[in-house]
């Protein structure tokens, strides 16, 4: 989880490194369960990555399809899909890899075991 | 000349004219040596050793001691002997005689003492002892000799030695008095460099403490033209603490002052200003950097309005280094992350400030020059 010289630092980075928050209000309280949110989001995509980077293309290329294929299905069928603009249509796709990399975290943190879901 | 002749009557048993008188001693033709009687079984040579004569023609005998006999005077006619060139060499003999008698009546012996080769001494006219000790003293002698070539030889190897010795101390004595002049001169010169060295050093100490004196009392800003690093430090710390930047110069310049120093230069407010923007990306990359090396760390926020704007303020807690100890220990910070407006109090609105604000500190660390030395320690001057 340690970051150290030789990779540029990210954001991702910094927030799975954070383990708490200080408020005094009720509307920093939110604040807080936003940022645990967005800490959670974090951990899964930092897991996410380090998957995808140990898997093969192969497996690559396939959970890639598969979410393309749920992208169209999504979007009504590939009629529909290749009726959309081109900037929603990469804006689908930065989400569809996303999603891909944050379904690939849960499940990693979930195998994790409870003094490895503690650290993060 | 001798004269013994008595009238007619010559007895030269050796046949010789003798007398220088042209006399025939003996002309009435009387041998006076009878025949038969053999005085002088030599054949005229009465005496071999030229001692003795016998004129009475008795035998003789040389050999035996006693040559007269009788008792009679063998020149009863006052004849005067006179003997002379009587020449007795023993060498190596040891002759005792003793015993012997000699009765000379009216005969005058004309004796002398005769020195002999040995260093004997012939008495006549009583008992004479020969005492020939010349083997020994020969023998003496030639010890005498012996030990006085030896005494020689050690008086000259002595005298010799003792020269020698006596040289090779003066040379000593010479050269340890070289040496004890040399060293009391290196002991001079040693104690005057010892002296000038303890001054010069006094001299060097006071014209270092002088110089110290100096410095301290002129205080300079910029160094070959450029703000030094406490120049630095002090203008930010001065604006932290609420001066206003167009007043630092002249603060810097009274306290110093008040304090007994000269301040050389002088400092701006623009300035100043950039100094204190230096000091903000300074403190966003020190940040970037904290955060990057922290373990864990939390947020804290909190917020407040003022004329209908939203201002929100951000601070991360971490470990970090100590920058005042050398053994990389770490100590509890608390980083200003800055005071922000936002838009409006929504939760959405504050997770993105968050956000802005992190992305921001690590963009600037980066491409900060730190951080690219860290990455490629090659690039290190």
């Amino acid at each position: 989880m340690k970051q150290s010289g030789g990779t540029l630092i990210g954001l991702v980075d910094i927030l799975i490194k954070l383990t708490g928050m200080d408020t005094d209000c009720a509307k920093e309280k939110k604040d807080a369960y936003e940022m645990e949110d967005l800490k959670k989001w974090a951990v899964n995509q930092h897991l996410g990555e380090e998957a995808i980077l140990e898997k093969s293309l192969q497996e690559i290329y396939g959970l890639q399809m598969d979410a393309q294929r749920k992208m169209t299905q999504a979007a009504g069928g590939q009629q529909k899909w290749e009726a959309l603009p081109e900037a929603t249509k990469g804006e689908k796709r930065a989400k569809m890899v996303e999603n891909v990399g944050q379904e690939l975290g849960k499940g990693v943190f979930e195998l994790l075991d409870p003094h490895e879901k503690h650290l993060f | 000349m001798i004269v013994w002749n008595p009238p007619g009557i010559a007895w030269n048993p050796c046949g010789n004219v003798w007398n220088p008188l042209g006399i025939a001693w003996n002309p009435p033709g009387i041998a006076w040596n009878p025949p038969g009687i053999a005085w002088n079984p030599y054949g005229n040579v009465w005496n071999p050793y030229k001692n003795v004569w016998n004129p009475h023609g008795n035998a003789w005998n040389p050999y035996g001691n006693v040559w007269n006999p009788h008792g009679n005077a063998w020149n009863p006619y006052g004849i005067h002997l006179e003997l002379h060139g009587i020449h007795m060499e023993m060498y190596g003999i040891h002759l005792e005689l003793h015993g012997i008698h000699m009765e000379m009546y009216g005969i005058h012996v004309n004796s002398w003492n005769r020195t002999i080769p040995c260093g004997f001494h012939l008495e006549c006219g009583g008992t004479v002892k020969y005492w020939d000790s010349a083997a020994t003293i020969t023998k003496l002698l030639k010890v005498n000799e012996h030990l006085q070539t030896k005494l020689s030889q050690s008086v000259t190897t002595w005298s010799s030695q003792t020269k020698a010795l006596t040289e090779a101390a003066q040379s000593k004595l010479l050269s340890s008095d070289t040496r004890l002049k040399e060293a009391q001169k290196e002991v001079s010169k040693l104690r005057k460099a010892f002296h000038q060295a303890i001054q010069t050093k006094e001299h060097a100490v006071e014209t270092a403490k002088a110089k110290v004196i100096q410095e301290k009392s002129v205080h300079h800003l910029s160094h070959k033209g450029v703000f030094t690093q406490k120049t630095h430090n002090l203008v930010r710390f001065l604006f932290q603490a609420g001066c206003s930047a167009n007043r630092i110069n002249e603060i810097i310049t009274a306290v110093l002052k008040s304090a007994g120093i000269t301040v050389v230069g002088s400092i701006s407010h623009t300035s100043v200003a950039r100094i204190i923007r230096e000091g903000y990306f300074a403190a966003q990359i020190q940040l970037g950097h904290e955060m990057k090396m922290a373990e864990t760390m939390t947020f804290s926020a909190d917020g407040t309005g003022h004329r209908s704007i939203n201002y929100n303020s951000q601070h991360a807690h971490m470990l970090v280094e100590d920058y005042g100890s050398s053994d990389g220990r770490k100590t509890r910070a608390t980083r200003f992350l800055g005071i922000k407006p936002f838009r409006d109090g929504s939760s959405k609105e504050a997770i993105a400030d968050w956000q802005t604000t992190i992305i921001e500190s690590l963009d600037l660390y980066n491409r900060s020059p730190f951080e690219a030395v860290r990455r490629n320690p090659d690039w290190a001057c």
